[in-house]
């Protein structure tokens, strides 16, 4: 019987199916579910959410030195936190085997970057895939988790959203229970290298590579019954034989699932079997490079392809028909005039909003820095100034302080990016003493990439805890709900830290409203003295709180209300209550 | 067969929708594939998903080569009306109608307060616009098989995918 699955729980089901027994990931959109559908289809197999991706990715590789087969999965810019140990990887190889899911975000959708994994497999000298659609990713995690095995090398899997994130149907297959043996086998040459064995290391690394591209290349015919071929990879490739499908054009489809590496041997062979050559490929000109007789071929170096942004069936049609020299298919089709598109918002009732307004009211004039996940949003309430990676309000709050020596600085961090990379760049912040004010948005949760545990959830770890370790001498948590004690909170804080040189910490603490229930529940109305200052559903920017034009006053939407009450603090003229029966 | 779009804002229950779309295609046999969106877009903003039954492999639709667009707003149904071909069918769930440009199948109806006043339920407007959508494609969704396939899902409020059938016979054809 067919299901319908999503593209991630296809890669887990894969990767269960090949024999991986472990599963270490960080959340991130879009690769966040794979995780939590290897638990699901393997309830009896080990999978760990870590505190970031480089920590996730070399316990990992622990694991794959000793024979086991492991999976390791990741957002794109979650790589880039894991760029160490993965090149480092690379040469040392491992005896189980090592896939790593780096899920792409060409758009991008919701990331800071569209980087294209693909670049980081050739810089690190790794094979990877790129699967075109759900059950594509099914077969290939698969072939990923035996070349990796074969050859004793890591293999990168580079899915893109609109792979991890669609749906198809499709009939898994019975999983096969590998029963590797799993010891470490001390081998100082290889898991402990001096540079000396690097070297070594390296000169093996590029004999695996040769072997790894002969055996995928080697045996591959070109078809050659046209006189143009496009060759195709990832995402688009499926885009493309949907499209050929319906409009037959007279060209070859050259599909290449494992875009490095590639036999030498045989990009030469598609030159000389075509006139021409296009290459259709998802973000970067990975393959495309690798062409050598570069007149006849077409993409993003010509401008036949688009470089940036996600490729849609509009767009391949548009290579394909510049590339074709036909016309573009003309569909009619209508475009109406729509508003513009509904921006993301915090939730009704998201402890954040009163923490962000808090600061806001505390220091007008000051500078935030903020951090990535749901409260980003914050940037809605003028409350987050900067978003530029993980962790980095903090170490972002140290430099713009340096060089803003009059100005009032306040970062913001949630509590899972704070056990991500907050962590070191506190440190770094209390042992040069910035007087920066740290707050802290603990939600109890991962919220953005769909309530995955935090330390302080699942240990006895505590974030007070932590920050007093490091000396930090101002530390004091408060429920942002308290909007009057939360501001005042932050003008202390604001007076300790100039007035000791050192930074100080207030953790916000509520938790998630999504996740959980709100336990406060306080039924709220508009009296008639509103005078429509836009203060409520404006600054404040409740999305339970709109403006009636005609009655010219503030109004409460029952249904998006989720009677947190803040609001009534919120309003400076009273005019906002808490609700008799009878309202 | 049929591409389609669903979209609306976030909390809206698109992505369920195309979920229940997607699990009675595979059901009646046919091979199903759709995208979704994630993330940033689920806190409020707008969110539009695509389903392409029939044997396709990419789940993307060029503009102007979709048989439906089904929102559960009108702002949402106007952003992806270009998505629509020539004679296609929308479908909208909107308090006020709104002047569609002609050449199109268009049924606007207020699919929330239907549900609210006939179902007691707001969830089931969605699912009221999907009754409208097997009505309309009956040869996809023929109502003599999609109740029973339609029987494992819980979530499915039979009653009001019944009164989205009956309503889209009202539909222009």
């Amino acid at each position: 019987m067919k299901e319908f699955f999503l593209g991630n729980e296809l890669i887990a089901l894969g990767a269960i199916s090949a024999g991986a027994r472990a599963v270490y990931s960080y959340p991130g959109t879009p690769a966040s579910e794979i995780l939590a559908s290897f638990m699901k289809y393997a309830p009896d197999r080990y999978a760990q959410w870590s505190v970031n991706e480089k920590v996730a990715l070399e316990i990992a590789a622990g694991e794959a030195i000793c024979g086991n087969f492991v999976l390791c999965a990741m957002k794109q810019v979650g790589l880039n936190v894991a760029a160490d140990p993965l090149f480092s990887t690379a040469y040392t190889g491992v005896e189980g085997a090592l896939v790593i899911v780096s899920a792409d975000d060409p758009g991008p959708h919701s990331s800071q970057t569209e980087q294209d994994s693909r670049m980081y497999a050739m810089a690190a000298q790794i094979p990877v895939f790129d699967p075109c659609n759900p059950v594509d990713a099914y077969r290939l995690v698969r072939k990923a988790f035996s070349v990796s095995h074969e050859f004793e090398i890591p293999v990168l899997f580079r899915p893109v959203m609109r792979v991890c994130h669609s749906r198809q149907n499709f009939d898994a297959e019975d999983m096969e229970t590998a029963d590797p043996t799993i010891m470490f086998n001390r081998d100082p040459g290889r898991w402990a290298a001096t540079p000396h064995y690097r070297a070594v290391l390296h000169d093996e690394l590029l004999k695996k590579l040769d072997a790894i591209a002969l055996a995928e290349y080697a045996g591959r015919d070109v078809p050659g019954a046209n006189r143009l071929a496009v060759v195709t990879s990832g995402y688009p490739d499926s885009i493309v034989r949907d499209v050929q499908r319906e409009i037959r054009l007279p060209v070859d489809i050259i599909p290449i699932d494992m875009p490095y590496p590639i036999a030498a041997d045989y990009i030469r062979r598609i030159e000389d079997a075509y006139e021409r050559v296009l290459v259709l490929e998802e973000t970067f000109p990975v393959i495309e490079n690798q062409f050598t007789d570069r007149r006849r071929v077409s993409g993003k170096s010509d401008g036949t392809v688009q470089s940036l942004g996600e490729i849609t069936a509009d767009d391949v049609e548009r290579s394909l028909s510049a590339f074709v020299k036909t016309g573009a298919p003309s569909r009619a089709h209508v475009a109406l005039d729509a508003p513009p598109p509904a921006k993301p918002r915090l939730c009704a009732g998201c402890g954040h909003r009163p923490a962000f307004y808090a600061i806001r009211k505390a220091a007008p004039g000051g500078i935030y820095p903020g951090d990535i996940g749901c409260y980003t949003l914050g940037v809605n309430l003028n409350a987050v100034d900067s978003c530029l990676c993980m962790g980095a309000s903090i170490t972002l709050a140290e430099g713009i302080r340096r060089a803003n020596p009059a100005k009032t600085v306040i970062a913001t961090i949630g509590d899972s990016t704070f056990f991500h990379s907050g962590l070191p760049a506190l440190v770094n912040m209390r042992m040069n003493n910035s007087d920066i004010v740290v707050c802290i948005l603990d939600n109890a949760t991962t919220a953005m990439t769909g309530f995955q545990p935090v330390p302080h959830e699942v240990s006895d770890i505590s974030i007070e805890g932590l920050v007093k370790g490091i000396g930090i001498q101002f530390i004091r948590s408060c429920d942002p709900y308290r909007l009057g004690a939360s501001i005042e909170l932050v003008k202390e804080a604001m007076q300790f830290s100039k007035a000791n040189s050192t930074p100080s910490v207030i953790i916000f603490r509520h938790p998630c409203i999504t996740h959980g229930e709100n336990m406060v529940k306080k039924r709220v109305a508009v009296l008639d003295s509103c005078r429509n200052c836009a203060i409520c559903y404006r600054q404040f920017e409740c999305p339970a709180i709109y403006e009636d034009r005609a009655a010219n006053v503030a109004r409460i939407d029952a249904a998006a209300c989720c009677e947190c009450g803040v609001c009534i603090d919120v309003c400076p003229f009273g005019s906002i209550v808490e609700a008799g029966d009878n309202d | 067969m049929i591409k389609g779009i669903l979209c609306g804002k976030g909390g809206h229950g698109i992505i369920t929708l195309n979920q229940i779309i997607g699990v009675l295609a595979s059901d009646l046999g046919h091979d199903v594939i759709s995208a979704e969106t994630h993330g940033m877009a689920m806190r409020g903003g707008s969110v539009a998903t695509f389903i392409k039954i029939g044997g396709y492999v990419s789940p993307s639709i060029a503009r102007g080569d979709a048989d439906f667009v089904l929102s559960m707003d009108l702002d949402e149904a106007l952003r992806n009306f270009d998505y629509l071909k020539h004679g296609g069918c929308c479908i909208v769930n909107t308090r006020l109608p709104f002047e569609f440009p002609a050449g199109f199948r268009v049924m606007q109806l207020d699919a929330a307060a239907e549900a609210r006043r006939d179902f007691k339920n707001r969830h089931a407007a969605g699912q009221i616009l999907l009754g409208c959508l097997f009505g309309i494609f009956a040869d996809v969704f023929p109502p003599g098989k999609i109740f029973p396939a339609l029987e494992k899902n819980r979530r499915i409020l039979r009653d009001a995918v019944k009164y989205g059938i009956a309503r889209s016979a009202h539909a222009p054809s």
